[in-house]
């Protein structure tokens, strides 16, 4: 009986030390700079992972999606011609650009080599073209495509601003009956090629083969070449026919995107003085329609970058690495996304107000964005340079 | 009965307006008229008497002359501490004119011993309160304190920082006070945020002063031998009294103006992101009295001059209130201006 509680005694204490050398192990290899070093990479490999599932395809398969109804939503004009109509595509066609603008985020990479930008929102769009186009088409010489859209035209004539031009005017949609037949074969192609266009910007990141059965169709139609995942290559820098040869390259990718779309953002605020105020000559097709909204998506789209992902699908993210780096700043950087995007809304809701009142709001807006840019600029250079992430500047290799 | 409900339903509305908190607007004009400018205002006070008791002594040399002077050093010495959360804005080029310690002494004691060397007496480190500290408090008598040449810098130093504080007051009450009292006009300041960052940062930057200079550096905390020379006030033995005035400046700059005051603000408004927090309001008072307590635990200024690394105590509570202060900073959403405060980035 001794004997038994002995043996249980002895067990128990070696029981003890096997945890207590665990904890010290654990302990002792958290300090390690070998471990920690290691630790931060894998974290900046997740944040980059969940970027690029969380962020880029989940707003790319909505932007296709949008675009898709959008499409649909044109060719229900074209056949109905009601107002009801005219008014739904117009509201489709805002929330798929709102969805476009928060791709600026990522206007690298494929978006770069490809000019999806330019293919989907050439601005401005070439009226005299378009006119000369619908003037041909209406004289039955022209039959528009998406096709010929996308294939025999230049990319300024197509896109979301000439979709716009073709559904709205001063702001507000057309008269159903005021748009004419060629107007809506014009707009039905337009549409179609966005659509098109979309999905192929889709498939250049999540890849042909990688697509959901309805889009991979689209993309089949479309007859666009079949296209590798980008994504892939983007969250395995460094492995074989990856042109990232490590960690810190798509790192610095998101910070500089995120970056270019604050310095988009502060420039844009800075154009709402001419933009909002009454254009003496009335305004101009080239004028966006809500401004403000088109700026808080844009920043929508670099926050949902900074955070890993649009909201309700956030994992890692290097907002996460900033955290690491330093809780405060990452939380500064939060705040001023949402302060900046507060003062841009401040200025939309300020409606006729008085010239100084727009002034005054404009510049507070101004102010918090050059502040959200300072910020992300502050931690940019130290998580871009941890050297769990070199090496530094890899191309080439 | 109807006359109750009514007396009921004010009292309720009375109530309900007391307990909204206040605006960023209240709080910046409960800074102003509850913490700047009465500080700003006493510091200027003081600073004029000390002048006028340097020129006393100076025209009528004598033991009680020299001790009132040491008064109206120490009076000054501290408003001026208790003033420094106050200290930025137009103060922000005068601060260092204020001096710093340790004076040159030795350059300080020959500048005035002939006027050979009247042309190092506008040097930096022999102007301010740490050099007309060394030239009250380290003679043995009033015939030493009066001797060669140091009545004409003592009245030429006091006279400069009477000046000084004298021109922040009225920064505080003209342009500068009214521009700050009415933040969110564009006239600097683009809203109310942007002032109430202002005096936040400043209050980070006491406590970095603190931290850095005042405690760090003397108690040896920065891997380095203890140095009681650096310790400030040493001389006058002011040094625990130096602490606690800007324990006192900053509890002004927190709290000052009552229900509207900084730290009323952070216990009852909700941010875009951040959401209030009332025990963090409790806790920087809190821990604004440890600190106190902890400046009176560690006995008189002789005692901390034998052995100043007895302050790393004192270090480590000042750094708990930077930390909370830096998190308040973050739950009201103001900006801390990094570059103002030096190499703490991370803030």
């Amino acid at each position: 009986m001794v004997r038994g509680a002995g043996k249980a005694c002895h067990r128990l204490a070696g029981l003890i030390l096997v945890v207590v050398a665990l904890v010290l192990g654990c302990i002792l290899a958290s300090r390690n700079d070998d471990v920690k070093r290691s630790l931060r990479a894998r974290q900046a490999k997740l944040a980059l992972r969940d970027y690029a599932d969380n962020t880029v395809l989940r707003t790319l398969a909505a932007l296709a999606e949008d675009a898709g109804r959008l499409d649909a939503a044109a060719a229900r004009l074209r056949e109905t011609r009601s107002d009801a109509d005219a008014a739904a595509a117009v509201a489709a066609w805002e929330t798929a650009y709102g969805t476009y603008l928060m791709t600026e985020a990522f206007h690298y990479g494929p978006a770069s080599w490809r000019d999806y930008d330019k293919r989907l929102a050439t601005w401005p769009f070439d009226k005299v073209l378009v006119d000369h186009a619908l003037a041909e088409m209406a004289a039955g010489r022209l039959e528009m495509t998406s096709s010929n859209l996308r294939e025999e035209n230049a990319s300024s004539m197509r896109g979301f601003h000439v979709v716009r031009h073709l559904l709205t005017r001063g702001g507000r949609p057309r008269r159903a009956q005021d748009i004419g037949a060629a107007e809506l074969d014009y707009l039905v192609a337009a549409t179609r090629s966005l659509h098109e266009e979309s999905v192929d910007f889709e498939a250049s990141w999540r890849g042909t083969a990688n697509l959901p059965a309805a889009r991979a169709a689209v993309a089949r139609q479309s007859r666009f070449p079949e296209r590798a995942a980008f994504a892939d290559e983007f969250k395995n820098p460094g492995a074989p026919g990856s042109r990232y040869a490590s960690l810190a390259i798509p790192l610095q990718e998101v910070f500089q995107e995120v970056a270019s779309v604050g310095e988009d953002t502060l420039a844009g605020i800075g154009a709402l003085r001419d933009e909002l105020a009454p254009p003496p000559g009335g305004r101009g097709y080239w004028s966006g329609d809500d401004p403000c909204a088109d700026l808080l998506h844009r920043l929508k789209g670099a926050e949902n970058a900074w955070l890993g992902g649009v909201e309700g699908t956030r994992g890692h993210s290097v907002s996460e690495l900033a955290s690491g780096y330093s809780r405060v700043m990452d939380r500064r950087v939060k705040i001023a996304f949402a302060h900046t995007a507060y003062r841009i809304a401040a200025v939309r809701d300020l409606g006729d107000a008085a010239p100084e009142e727009r002034e005054l709001a404009i510049r507070r807006a101004e102010a918090e964005c050059e502040k959200l840019l300072a910020r992300v600029a502050a931690v940019t250079a130290p998580l871009a340079m941890d050297p769990s992430v070199g090496p530094w500047a890899a191309y080439g290799r | 009965m109807g006359f109750s409900w009514t007396t009921t339903l004010l009292l309720a509305a009375a109530c309900g307006t007391a307990f909204a908190g206040p605006t960023e607007s209240d709080a910046v004009a409960a800074f102003v008229s509850g913490g700047a400018r009465p500080g700003v205002s006493q510091a200027a006070a003081t600073a004029d008497r000390l002048a006028a008791a340097s020129r006393k002594l100076c025209l009528q040399p004598g033991e009680g002359a020299l001790r009132q002077a040491r008064e109206a050093w120490r009076d000054a010495y501290r408003a001026w501490r208790r003033a420094e959360p106050f200290l930025f804005g137009p103060a922000d080029k005068l601060e260092q004119r204020f001096g710093s310690w340790p004076t040159n002494a030795v350059v300080l004691d020959a500048a005035v011993s002939s006027p050979e060397y009247r042309d190092v007496r506008g040097n930096a480190d022999v102007r301010g309160f740490p050099a007309l500290e060394h030239l009250l408090f380290a003679p043995r008598s009033a015939k030493e304190a009066t001797a060669g040449e140091r009545c004409a810098h003592l009245a030429d130093v006091s006279g400069e920082v009477a000046e000084l504080t004298r021109a922040i007051d009225r920064a505080w009450r003209q342009d500068f006070g009214k521009g700050f009292a009415s933040a969110g006009d564009g006239k600097p300041f683009l809203v109310p945020g942007d002032a109430l960052g202002m005096a936040m940062t400043k209050a980070v930057g006491v406590t970095e002063h603190l931290l850095r200079e005042r405690i760090g550096l003397p108690a040896g905390f920065f891997k380095a031998p203890p140095k009681a020379d650096y310790l400030e006030a040493w001389l006058s033995r002011d040094t625990l009294d130096g602490f606690k005035a800007a324990v006192e400046g900053l509890r002004m700059s927190l709290s000052g103006g009552g229900e509207a005051a900084i730290l009323e603000l952070l216990a009852t408004k909700d941010g875009l992101v951040e959401k209030k927090d009332p025990a963090l309001a409790s806790d920087i008072r809190k821990q604004l009295a440890k600190i106190e307590r902890a400046v009176d635990g560690l006995g008189d200024g002789d005692r901390i001059r034998r052995d100043p690394a007895k302050l790393k105590g004192l270090y480590k509570q000042v750094q708990t209130l930077q930390d909370q202060l830096i998190e308040a900073s973050l739950v009201l959403e103001l900006d801390v201006n990094v570059i103002e405060l030096g190499a703490r980035t991370q803030w």
